[in-house]
């Protein structure tokens, strides 16, 4: 039981380095979207109904 | 060494002196006690037949001990007799002329020497168990005050006491493991003063020693039948038996001449019973190696004691020690098993919560007046139904330590816990003993071998992960990707700019630009086109910047907030994709002073970690709002790329820890059945009950 303890613990220490040194995180609380094509075009980013009513 | 030879005065034969310190020698033709009187010899009396014992030892027999000890010879042999047990002791002479005592009891062997008699109280008011303070020889816990009969003696003596003498005698216990005796005589002085220590047989260096096992054959008659019923008994330990209880019938066998002391010639019937009150769970006879030792079982005593009403019932089973020729013991509760052996009184610090024993400390666990309910196998004290002490356990699992308090003596005794599988290998018993019932007194939790292991792994582990999180902060290519600051530059509707810019874009956009000049006519549709265009008017669209790898954004805001806030909405939009990252964060501290009391809430510095961010160019939407006329007056945005975030860090020590945690749970669950049945709180505090009959007896 405890090799195994130690052979996750080690699996687990061995995946944290990896995410410290890639810069990797977990999937937060962000939104994700495409910008629709015309978007830059009626205004830009700032007029565009997305930015002002769509959140 | 010379001997002086002289002739007896009773019978005419040749008694010797060969000890210059001997006061008596036994005539060995007619057993009389001849005493010197100056130059002359005077018979003071008669000595009985001596009682076979095993002891080892006979009159003759040299000593050299392999250090620390001077050589003897053995010159006489006293026995000694409380009506309850017989024993022998050894009357020794040293090569410088002084002399001394080699005393045994119950398998132990003390060498002692008599030393000048210090200051003690009377005999009548020694109590076992409480400490004599002797001055220069230290402190000794008395562990028995008792009256003994000087039954019979063979060789020199250095007492002339005429045989049939009763002697009062105390035996005292030291803490540096050493044995004393206080020596009162008959009469109401102390006659002499004998301290000691501890010896092993093997380290005498007396040659002719023979082996326990080697005796017991000669000694006595090892098979028997039982007077009542017929039943073969085969006694291991024969020399020193005083009781048998026939495992067939359950009688109780002994010397039908009650005047007749140490193991009888002949057995009688001495309680008649119709059948075995009880069946011992261990084989009685058995023999095994166990914990180092070679054991013999001889006998086991069954005892109850009351609490709540109800009855406990637990056996303690006698074992012969087959090197040291101690007598141990081997505990069963509920199947639970401890290997206990003596301890000196002398060496436990005994208190109301907790005995102290070389160094350890023991917790109380139980305290019961122990009533005998039944016997069965042989005994080397004639032992009966019905005898009560007063028993203590003290635990520190898994030892306990345990005190048996009678009236005239204490008795210590320290061991561990045995599990059951270890037993029945060690007396090779063919069917498995009964599985154990809820947690034992002084049982292990099953994981306090590993349970630091476990704990030395977790923190190992966490330790390297705290080590992998600074060097990735050390090492790692996270960079600043955008930092700006924004100022209010519209108080009253809350529009901000870049720090720096000679116009804003958003006020130039709202004010004059081209929105304005495409106002609609109508009323309503013109007011939402005003709120569309503030809301435009407030947006912040930051210069393209670039992210040089794929890896987590850190994006910060701070704003001097004090009792306001701004919260901003950000789309964080690539360039090359089109892809938008939207979140908002807010900075709001609130202060102040609430019944003479200051508080403070909230935090001017917010951080959000936006997930994989891919190498590439973006852009930033900034949509700020606050509280009308209370926009604080400025606030900034950074944005760190591949930042190792400090969550990650505690969630993995979290992981980490989560198993030696769930095990410290368990461990504790374990702690609580223990004490469950115990009569005391963990923290040495008794527990209530209400059984009356029970505190009375305490």
């Amino acid at each position: 039981m405890r090799r195994i303890f130690q052979v996750f613990g080690g699996t687990l220490l061995l995946t944290y380095a990896l995410a410290a040194f890639s810069g990797w995180e977990m999937a937060g609380n962000t939104k994700r979207n495409t910008l629709p094509p015309g978007a830059r075009n009626a205004g830009g980013y700032r007029t565009w109904h997305f930015w002002s009513g769509g959140k | 060494m010379s001997a002086r030879a002289a002739q007896c005065p009773n019978c005419g034969g040749e008694v010797r002196f060969r000890t210059g310190a001997s006061l008596v020698s036994i005539c060995p033709q007619c057993k009389s006690a001849v005493a010197r009187k100056g130059a002359d010899l005077e018979a003071i009396g008669t000595v009985a037949e001596l009682v076979p014992t095993s002891s080892p030892f006979k009159v003759g027999m040299e000593a050299r001990p392999q250090k620390g000890a001077r050589p003897f010879h053995i010159a006489g042999r006293l026995q000694l007799s409380t009506g309850e047990g017989t024993w022998d002791e050894w009357y020794v002479g040293f090569t410088d002329g002084t002399w001394g005592w080699l005393a045994e009891a119950q398998g132990g062997f003390w060498l002692m020497t008599p030393v000048k008699p210090p200051q003690v109280p009377a005999y009548e008011q020694l109590q076992p168990g409480e400490t004599l303070d002797l001055g220069a020889y230290g402190s000794f816990a008395i562990v028995e005050a008792r009256e003994a009969t000087y039954a019979s003696a063979e060789g020199e003596l250095p007492f002339a006491a005429p045989p049939g003498s009763v002697f009062r005698y105390a035996d005292l216990s030291g803490a540096d493991g050493s044995l004393a005796t206080l020596d009162y005589g008959d009469g109401p002085g102390l006659d002499g003063f004998y301290v000691g220590k501890p010896v092993a047989l093997e380290s005498l260096g007396i040659a002719e020693v023979v082996a326990w096992s080697d005796r017991t054959v000669s000694a006595g008659a090892l098979a028997l039948n039982c007077p009542n019923c017929g039943g073969a008994l085969q006694l291991k330990d024969p020399a020193n038996t005083v009781r048998i209880a026939c495992p067939f019938c359950g009688s109780l066998l002994g010397s039908a001449d009650r005047n007749e002391q140490g193991p009888p010639s002949k057995f009688a019937v001495l309680e008649r019973l119709a059948a075995v009150p009880w069946k011992a769970v261990l084989p009685l006879g058995a023999e095994g190696p166990l914990r180092g030792h070679k054991y013999a079982i001889l006998g086991a005593i069954r005892k109850t004691t009351s609490s709540g009403g109800e009855d406990y019932f637990w056996t303690e089973y006698l074992l012969k020690e087959g090197k040291s020729e101690g007598f141990h013991w081997l505990a069963e509760s509920n199947g639970h098993y401890t290997l206990l052996e003596p301890v000196p009184a002398g060496e436990v610090k005994d208190g109301p919560r907790v005995a102290v024993f070389r160094g350890n400390s023991y917790r109380i666990f139980s305290r019961s007046q122990a009533r005998v309910a039944g016997v069965l196998g042989e005994f080397y004290w004639a032992v009966k139904t019905g005898e009560t002490t007063l028993a203590t356990d003290f635990i520190k699992p898994p030892r306990m330590l345990s005190k048996e308090k009678a009236k005239k003596e204490i008795a210590w005794t320290e061991g561990s816990y045995v599990p059951p599988g270890e037993i029945a290998a060690a007396f090779a018993l063919k069917d498995p003993l009964p599985p154990p019932e809820g947690v034992g007194a002084c049982q292990p939790w099953p994981h306090a071998d590993t349970s630091h292991l476990w704990w030395r792994t977790a923190w190992l582990l966490s330790l390297a992960s705290i080590v992998v999180y600074f060097l990735a902060r050390l090492l790692t290519p996270h960079a600043v990707v955008y930092d700006q600051t924004f100022d209010l530059v519209d108080a009253a509707r809350g529009i901000y700019a870049v720090r720096g810019s000679a116009t804003s874009a958003s006020v130039d956009w709202t004010q004059g630009g081209a929105a304005s000049a495409s106002t609609p006519a109508n009323p309503i549709a013109a007011r939402e086109a005003a709120e569309v265009a503030l809301l435009a008017a407030r947006v912040l669209v930051s210069e393209p910047f670039e992210t040089k790898r794929g890896a987590n954004l850190a994006v910060d805001l701070w704003a001097p907030t004090n009792n306001t806030w701004v919260q901003v909405g950000f789309d964080l939009i690539s360039g090359a994709t089109g892809e938008v990252r939207s979140f908002d964060l807010i900075s709001d501290r609130y202060s102040g002073v609430d019944g003479g009391e200051s508080w403070s809430e909230g935090s001017q510095n917010r951080r959000i970690y936006v997930p994989r961010i891919p190498a590439g160019r973006w852009v930033l939407r900034l949509e700020p709002e606050s509280e009308a006329g209370m926009a604080p007056p400025s606030f900034r945005v950074r944005l760190t790329s591949g930042v190792p975030h400090v969550s990650h860090l505690v969630l993995v020590i979290l992981f980490l820890l989560l198993v030696p945690t769930v095990l410290a749970f368990r461990k504790i669950a374990f702690e609580g059945r223990r004490w469950s049945e115990s009569d005391f709180t963990s923290a040495g505090g008794e527990r209530e009950s209400d059984d009356s009959d029970d505190s009375d007896d305490k």
